[in-house]
């Protein structure tokens, strides 16, 4: 049954999905389970197929809603047998900027990697990243940046969080077209994401420290 | 001073002939535009072109007349997602005045930045759409919607420059009616609808474009068939996705150019390459931007493998070199660029590779110009 629910999210198969983590479930398997060994699973697939030119934007976006649609079914049984995400990650286009599509596609793999994430949107200003740390402790900021025009917002996030004493308490990780390993370094980031894939392996690496 | 007009430097080295130098063109935001003619103490683009020696290649498009559009209107006041309703700044308004709708029903704002403002589609009229009679029911623009006799007239007030009109881009107004996310994921999820969809779009395309060519005969140098396939690191889409949506349109719009014996010009952002073997062999003439930093192109193999039968229109970094570079290092690029793309003297136009930047240093652009025209 794990595997079909494996094969449901990287075919792209959303009410399967759904369906086989219901029966899963029904069939007295553990959700912790359920959600590595099947979906996490999954996921990690995905990206890697993604990587190696297989997978493109489209069958990751699929996917994506699938393991999607698992979790909704398998969220409530989760929090019952008190299995927390790994971790949880806030994200957001910084202001100025409304592109989103690449800044989804990193909440859908994080959240396939086993994170919580909240996303705040577009065009966000650096107090509301701030806000939302206060407020909701993740372990990793995300920022997402298309535009050479605004990607300076990026450095005013970290200034942000820095001067609110936030800045050691969560780990920076910026992606989007024009950034590159020199601009998060010249910013006082931590990561650079060059894709969706990357940033979920690389986020899941930082925190379990392999 | 040379007796070569723009138009005839430009066609040269479409045509892969010999002249006296390498073209050059410009694409840039109305912000660049204030700042070169402050610059140059002007007031329109041509005196620009003029001083910058700025071949260029002037776009016609024939007048909307079609019915009165009006953002007032229910269906298309609210932008149709949160998350596109300008996101999550609170000083944003979707204010009315600067709101408007386009025939197609697509809806743009006025994104506000620190050096400019950017119009961006923050509607998308077929987002909710589900079947194919929710297609069938959409009000698809007319190709009598627009002048189509008014094109000669505009084409003479430019009679030394390169003409081109037109812009047929399947897959481009495929994301711009659905929103890029859904579009992407009705290639798996909807291929029926999405075949629709595509042979709508690409019925208006070919009887516009078809109006346009008739109209435009002998001053319509070149047509866009245009699409944006590459991203940062690769295609968005895979070939085989392209193949089965999108490459019979496409070929239809490069056929209907050729017919009336126009070139046929390909814009393509990012990295492009794994579709650039079909792409020539379907028939493009130019391609266009050339973002060799999407995966780090080699240009001189780009220029043996393909130099003879396109013409490479772009090339100068927008990226990185010109908004945060040195003018030195401008002029290097530049200089970098003629000696592959253009290493034979012809078949490549200077440009920047997409809109100049608000944030350009103006010596930096400068830079560009001088560099592309010396010796």
């Amino acid at each position: 049954m794990l595997d079909e629910i494996y094969d449901c999210i990287i075919d792209g198969n959303a009410p399967r999905t759904a369906e086989m983590v219901q029966g899963a479930l029904e069939n007295g398997h553990d959700p912790g389970q359920i959600l590595n060994e099947s979906m996490v699973a999954a996921m990690a697939e995905v990206g890697r197929l993604f990587e190696i030119g297989e997978y493109f934007v489209p069958e990751m976006l699929v996917s994506a809603r699938a393991m999607k649609a698992g979790l909704a079914v398998l969220r409530p049984h989760l929090a019952q047998a008190e299995i927390e995400p790994i971790g949880s990650v806030i994200l957001g286009t910084v202001q100025g900027d409304l592109h989103d599509i690449g800044k989804n596609l990193v909440g859908m793999m994080l959240e396939g990697a086993g994170f919580k994430v909240l996303d705040l949107g577009t065009n966000v200003p650096p107090a509301q990243f701030v806000t939302a740390v206060q407020e909701h402790q993740p372990q990793f900021v995300g920022i997402s940046t298309l535009l050479t025009t605004t990607m300076t917002g990026a450095k005013k996030i970290v200034e942000a969080l820095d001067v609110a004493n936030l800045r050691e308490q969560v780990t920076v990780m910026v992606g989007g077209a024009p950034v590159t390993q020199d601009f998060v370094d010249a910013i006082g980031a931590d990561l650079f994401a060059p894709d969706a894939a990357l940033a979920a392996k690389q986020a899941r690496a930082h925190l379990l420290g392999i | 001073m040379s007796s070569i007009t723009p138009r005839e430097r430009m066609l040269a080295a479409i045509n892969h002939q010999q002249t006296d130098r390498l073209p050059t063109d410009i694409w840039a935001t109305q912000e660049v535009w204030e700042r070169l003619y402050e610059h140059f103490g002007v007031d329109n683009k041509m005196a620009v072109y003029d001083l910058l020696q700025i071949d260029g290649i002037i776009g016609i498009a024939p007048p909307y007349i079609g019915p009165e559009l009006n953002a007032e209107t229910d269906a298309v006041s609210q932008p149709n997602d949160s998350a596109l309703r300008g996101g999550s700044d609170p000083d944003f308004k979707t204010n009315k005045a600067d709101y408007y709708v386009n025939e197609w029903g697509m809806g743009f704002c006025q994104q506000a930045y620190e050096t400019g403002v950017y119009e961006e589609q923050i509607y998308y009229p077929l987002a909710e759409a589900e079947t194919i009679a929710d297609l069938e029911a959409y009000p698809w623009p007319s190709p009598d919607w627009y002048d189509y006799s008014a094109l000669s007239g505009l084409a003479a007030g430019y009679p030394n420059r390169a003409i081109m009109c037109g812009y047929a881009a399947i897959f481009y107004y495929h994301n711009l009616l659905r929103g890029l996310e859904q579009s992407l994921m009705d290639l798996i999820l909807k291929p029926e609808f999405t075949h629709y969809l595509v042979k709508r779009l690409t019925d208006f395309f070919n009887e516009y474009h078809r109006r346009c060519f008739e109209a435009g005969k002998g001053v319509i140098d070149i047509t866009q068939v245009t699409d944006d396939y590459g991203s940062q690191n690769g295609l968005l889409i895979s070939p085989s996705m392209f193949d089965a949506f999108y490459g019979g349109s496409v070929q239809s719009f490069i056929d209907l150019a050729k017919s009336y014996d126009i070139t046929v010009f390909h814009h393509d952002d990012g990295d492009l390459r794994p579709l650039l073997p079909r792409l020539t062999q379907m028939g493009i003439d130019i391609l266009n931007p050339i973002q060799w930093r999407c995966g780090n192109w080699d240009l001189a193999a780009l220029k043996t493998e393909y130099g003879e039968r396109l013409c490479f229109h772009g090339g100068v970094d927008n990226q990185q070199t010109l908004p945060f570079g040195t003018p030195d290092e401008v002029a290097r690029e530049v200089r970098w660029l003629k000696q592959t793309l253009g290493r034979d003297g012809t078949g490549f136009v200077i440009a920047p590779c997409h809109n100049i930047q608000a944030n350009t240093p103006l010596e930096n652009i400068l830079a560009m110009y001088e560099t592309a025209v010396e010796n």
